[in-house]
């Protein structure tokens, strides 16, 4: 983390569909840098527009759906959107691997185990072995804790859920990227599976060197595995900080919100406190700031103006008109 | 506790089967397995389990969905399964759930009034038409579901998630039940709505004296709301209720190593105190299938302490220090 060298870099990107209403803006005018090495958790509501910018970072966007603005360059010189055929088919999967949510439910359940891993690396790569494949399989397997001898001759449907959850990001891995996305991985797993699969991130992560970009509407997980944590809302960024900023020293008021509002096992429950009212609509989203009309500190100008991401220190930035006066608890 | 239990599992056992087609052999999952508990007028219980573990299929016999294959269900003391007609159809009024997905138990083709109106009209709680809109209107507005007429007019998909777990909170409390069994009722539910959905419930449980049985996967959940509500937590696992406890007093001292297991591996929202957690202890990742029949406890097979004997005798659910636990060695651990 000393390095600081930034791998992905995103500038200004808006993600609009085409619905029945109108122009659904998803993302909207979204910065960020992702470092190299680094696991950053990105936490919003359900429909705050996570998994859009996920998939989009791939340039993969549904078919009534179109990046309409926006730059995402990886590695410092590869301009994502300007890619041809070829090195767009080589960026995704070599390069930034996604695992979308229920990824694990669409493995094809006629397929063994191995099958997926022999199409998977014959996809992206041609004249491997077989001999070849079935090696980085078993090796990976193992890192994720699963028998190799045992899963890759086994169907889908033989696995538990959690298994299953292994063995895609084991798939994931295996035309060895040097970028991770995990949207959702977490949330269709009971609570052991998901604290075991955790770990084998962590794992994971260190034996590769990987870049984690780990996407959940769960705060408890994210501040067992991210480094740096991204909070969104209404589509764009609205903090940015290191894990123990954005849990002890957060300065968004809706940061604050979200983390008045999750129960735990531990900890006094008579401070939590339920988050007031609805997201935005995206298709009329309200000007100003995105967060105003649930926010308890909004004032004129943030009903009428946006504010920008602001720097804070070398890794924190605040998109909130009143952060510096404000003062919480 | 003389008091008659409102609602009670006396040995209660449900094996469902599996598979046995041209090919397969028939298998047998014993998702209930011999489970007694009982829950007063107005009381709480959260009931917290992993997936599979029969917490919903519990949930489904306390309410007369599903036919135990031995033992009984009592309400106000009688068997559910020996009333007379009438009887049984006041029992149905009187325990009524709350599903997960509240999209797929309310039809989306029919407006929410359209949804509310019939239950009320066929158990009699109202006369007529004009009445079950009054009533509707005015169960909304207790659900905090304003301007009320504005919703009884509308159609499921023009509702929030939120806004339909209010819809089908207030068809359950519509035919004045005194049992409420809520099946992972705010888990659908982002989590920073989830408390408000629980004070919801609770608030309206001031007001109309329900008892909650209360399912979930989630013990931050679970402990929130009995917290709050006041109450016991149930644990289980496969089938069997391995734990019980006053408030939050399983999660602060599990005496079953299998409560421990499960308080280790729940998150924490606290980055300092999570990554300092060590690993739950467990001798086996995976939860065993289903259909496996195992001998003795059921969690000796994961389970770190587990002795011979855990592996020859059920143990029994006994009172150790003032909570219900299913383990032979439980003294060692409270």
């Amino acid at each position: 983390m000393s390095q600081q060298k930034v791998i992905i870099s995103v500038r200004n990107l808006t993600v609009e569909f085409r619905v029945p209403r109108g122009i659904l803006r998803a993302v909207d005018g979204l910065d960020l840098d992702v470092y190299e090495g680094e696991v950053l958790g990105l936490v919003g509501e359900s429909g705050c527009g996570k998994s859009v910018f996920a998939h989009a970072l791939l340039k993969l966007v549904d078919i009534n759906g179109y990046i309409k603005s926006g730059k995402v360059i990886f590695d410092g010189t590869k301009d994502v959107y300007s890619l041809g055929k070829k090195e767009l088919r080589e960026y995704r999967w070599k390069d930034v691997a996604l695992i979308f949510q229920g990824a694990f439910n669409s493995l094809n359940p006629v397929m063994k185990v191995f099958d997926h891993m022999v199409d998977t690396v014959l996809a992206h790569e041609k004249n491997v072995s077989s001999e070849e494949i079935k090696k980085r399989s078993i090796e990976l397997l193992k890192m994720v804790r699963l028998d190799p001898e045992t899963v890759l001759g086994r169907y889908p449907h033989e696995l538990s859920g959690g298994m299953k959850q292994r063995t895609v990001s084991a798939m994931a891995l295996l035309l060895r990227p040097k970028v991770l996305i995990l949207d959702e991985p977490t949330s269709a797993l009971d609570v052991l599976t998901q604290k075991f699969f955790i770990r084998i991130l962590k794992d994971l992560r260190k034996e590769f060197g990987l870049t984690m970009i780990f996407i959940t509407h769960d705060l408890a997980t994210v501040a067992e595995i991210a480094d740096r944590v991204a909070i969104m809302y209404g589509g764009t960024i609205v903090e940015i900080g290191n894990v123990e900023d954005i849990f002890y020293r957060s300065r968004h008021p809706y940061t604050r919100a979200l983390l008045n509002a999750i129960p735990s096992i531990v900890g006094d429950i008579s401070k939590l406190k339920p988050l007031p009212g609805p997201l935005p609509d995206p298709v009329n989203p309200p000007p100003g700031c995105g967060f105003h009309p649930r926010c308890p500190y909004a004032i004129q100008i943030c009903r009428e103006v946006r504010p920008e991401l602001e720097r804070i220190d070398a890794v924190s930035f605040v998109a909130c008109h009143r952060w510096r006066e404000l003062k919480f608890d | 506790m003389t008091e008659t239990p409102l609602i009670e599992a006396r040995n209660l056992s449900k094996v469902f089967a599996v598979g046995g087609g041209m090919f397969a052999k028939k298998r047998f999952i014993r998702a209930v397995d011999d489970v007694s508990l009982k829950i007063n007028r107005g009381e709480n219980v959260a009931l917290v389990g992993e997936s599979g573990c029969g917490k919903s299929t519990l949930g489904r016999l306390l309410l007369g969905l599903l036919y135990p294959t031995s033992g009984s269900v009592l309400y106000k003391g009688k068997d559910i399964w020996r009333m007379n007609e009438k009887e049984f159809k006041e029992f149905r009024r009187k325990a009524q759930i709350i599903h997960q997905d509240p999209y797929s138990s309310i039809n989306p083709v029919r407006t929410i009034f359209q949804s509310l109106a019939p239950a009320m009209i066929q158990h009699k709680i109202v006369q007529s038409r004009e009445e079950a809109f009054k009533r509707a209107a005015e169960l909304l507005g207790l659900v905090g579901l304003n301007p009320p007429e504005d919703f009884l007019s509308r159609y499921p998909s023009r509702m929030s998630g939120g806004q339909m777990q209010r819809i089908i909170l207030a068809r359950a409390l519509s035919v004045n039940p005194d049992f409420i069994v809520a099946d992972e009722a705010v888990s659908m539910l982002d989590a920073c709505l989830r408390i408000g959905a629980l004070d919801l419930m609770l608030d309206l449980q001031k007001k109309f004296q329900h008892a909650y049985l209360f399912i979930t996967h989630d013990l931050a959940i679970a402990r929130y709301f009995i917290l709050k509500g006041g109450g016991r937590i149930v644990i289980m696992y496969l089938g069997k209720i391995v734990e019980v406890g006053d408030g939050d007093s399983v999660i602060q001292k599990p005496a079953h190593p299998y409560t421990q297991a499960l308080i280790a591996a729940t998150p924490i929202p606290d980055p300092k105190i999570s990554r300092e957690r060590e690993l739950p202890k467990l001798k086996s990742l995976d939860v065993p299938r289903l259909t496996e029949a195992i001998p003795g406890c059921k969690f000796n097979t994961r389970c770190p302490y587990s002795e011979k004997i855990c592996a020859e005798v059920v143990p029994e659910i006994r009172e150790v220090k003032g909570r219900l636990v299913a383990c032979h060695f439980a003294e060692n651990f409270i």
